[in-house]
């Protein structure tokens, strides 16, 4: 702690290959998870992410950085379009990574509760996986092989759903 | 051997739970995760994934937007205009088979897209009924040929406003290929938020029972209705912020008074146009008539130019209607638009 004028105050995030962050609490802010944890006040200095690597992690305080500087939409004040679309650009950027992170982002944005930052993942594998046939997406998205149709079963749901496949 | 392998795995039908494998981080997600992509997808696309594996095998049903558009099969009428009917047979099967499966209790989105008339009322009608039952927020129905023209209004289907009364029993089911859908008394239309009609009959009296019943619907889009004369919109306590009328061709009148509107676009004959204290509206688009600026338009709307923010004009043929070019004073206009439909002999320049 440098001198005290810091008049924002600062969190710790520590991730699990315990790698600690120290940033602005309004940017820990645009998680629901940890805004909840500090109002309830259970939240000590340090919050250990158990579940999220350090990659991941500064990946999503990127994210969280860039929302929480740019302006709230408000209904009674005029959109700054500008910025909206700044927004947009560092989005489309932000989401070309490859699908293993993109798995991973969108893991810890569910746990921390991050609602904008699991939406864009959504709409990232949405455009990856759209037009392609089922294998094309097993592959994408790492399909346990496990978990796959018996032959009768696909067989079934082509029929149930042969809309689809037109 | 591969095959008893499988049978013992598939126990777990919907598969509630995995055989753990850290590379497969989709299969971990939570159901909720799923359903918002899915939900992203064309619904053919959220149909393909039926194939992907047994956790996935359902889990379109659950998707919370139906958006039945058909680009491909709308081409293919086009180009063979024979074929209308047997497409359109295909296209309300495959609406049918679709709610026969849905399981989600809720939908954001309903659309139907398609070159449908007034002959397909049961189905059309047994679908609004579907999608009220699912508290659906934004209902489109999209039932034309081509949005931008008028079109002869006569084969139009007729929105059947009784949906809208909560009391009523539900419609005799008019044909068995149509699934069942629970009785209207359970409807709800507290949620619509939005509704597009683009070639539906919508009447007056339609209009009136939308805006009572539909506490919550903030935007009303309705084009090619042929059903529409006297169009009154009144009243603070509506949370309506958008509306647009285009190409109805029997409208005589449209009255807008003491509403929370932002944003009104007339696009069509030339009408009577009496807005009046409606404070909240900044952005205004009208094109009325053959010149686009017919019936005075500026005069028409001129108690509303002090709160516009943006305006936007269509004007034809200008060389002829020059004379009817006459603009107030634009006091708080931060954007003016003009969408301009010159022939070859005109200059678009002599506007400026």
């Amino acid at each position: 702690m440098s001198t005290s004028s810091s008049s924002s105050k600062k969190i710790v995030l520590k991730s699990a290959d315990n790698e600690t962050f120290e940033i602005d609490e309004i940017v820990a802010l645009e998680s629901q998870a940890i805004k909840n944890m500090i109002e309830d006040e259970c939240a000590d200095n340090v919050i250990p992410l158990g579940n999220i690597d350090s990659k991941t992690l500064s990946k999503i305080i990127e994210y969280c950085k860039k929302h929480a500087e740019s302006p709230k939409k408000d209904d009674n004040a005029d959109i700054d379009e500008k910025a909206v679309e700044d927004l947009k650009s560092f989005d489309a950027e932000f989401a070309k990574v490859d699908m293993p992170l993109i798995q991973d982002i969108l893991m810890a944005a569910n746990f921390l509760n991050i609602d904008n930052l699991i939406g864009l993942m959504c709409r990232t594998i949405a455009d990856r996986i759209k037009g392609k046939t089922p294998e094309e997406i097993r592959k994408i998205l790492n399909i346990n092989k496990n978990d796959l149709l018996s032959p009768e079963q696909e067989a079934k749901a082509r029929e149930e759903n042969s809309w689809a496949f037109d | 051997m591969r095959e008893s392998k499988r049978r013992c795995l598939a126990r777990n039908k919907q598969g509630d739970q995995h055989d753990y494998n850290p590379d497969d981080f989709l299969s971990r997600m939570p159901d909720d995760i799923l359903v918002s992509i899915l939900s992203l997808l064309p619904l053919k696309d959220a149909g393909v994934t039926s194939l992907l594996s047994r956790r996935w095998r359902y889990m379109w049903c659950r998707s919370v937007r139906l958006d039945f558009e058909d680009y491909e099969r709308m081409l293919k009428i086009v180009a063979q205009p024979s074929l209308l009917n047997q497409e359109r047979n295909k296209y309300i099967r495959w609406i049918n088979r679709v709610m026969l499966h849905y399981k989600s209790g809720t939908l954001e989105e309903f659309k139907i897209c398609f070159d449908l008339d007034k002959h397909y009322k049961g189905a059309l009608t047994k679908w609004i009924e579907f999608a009220m039952s699912k508290k659906v927020q934004k209902l489109e129905l999209n039932l034309m040929e081509n949005e931008e023209t008028f079109s002869d209004s006569v084969r139009n289907f007729v929105f059947p406003h009784k949906v809208l009364d909560t009391k009523r029993r539900s419609l005799k089911r008019k044909s068995l290929s149509v699934p069942k859908v629970p009785s209207a008394k359970m409807m709800e239309i507290n949620l619509l938020k939005s509704l597009i009609f683009k070639c539906v009959n919508v009447s007056d009296e339609a209009i009136g029972k939308i805006l009572t019943s539909c506490r919550v619907l903030e935007q009303l889009y309705i084009y090619n209705s042929g059903h529409m004369v006297n169009v009154k919109i009144n009243g603070p306590t509506l949370a309506l912020t958008k509306l647009q009328i285009k190409f109805c061709n029997k409208l005589e009148l449209i009255e807008i008074c003491e509403t929370n509107l932002a944003l009104f676009q007339y696009l069509g004959n030339e009408i009577t146009l009496k807005l009046n204290n409606n404070p909240r509206l900044q952005t205004l688009s009208i094109g009325m008539g053959y010149s686009g600026i017919e019936n005075n338009v500026f005069q028409q709307i001129s108690s509303c130019i002090p709160y516009l923010h943006a305006l936007e004009l269509r004007i034809f043929r200008p060389k002829q209607y020059m004379h009817l070019l006459s603009f107030p004073e634009l006091c708080n206009v931060k954007k003016l638009s003009i969408i301009v439909g010159a022939w070859y002999d005109e200059r678009v320049g002599q506007i400026m």
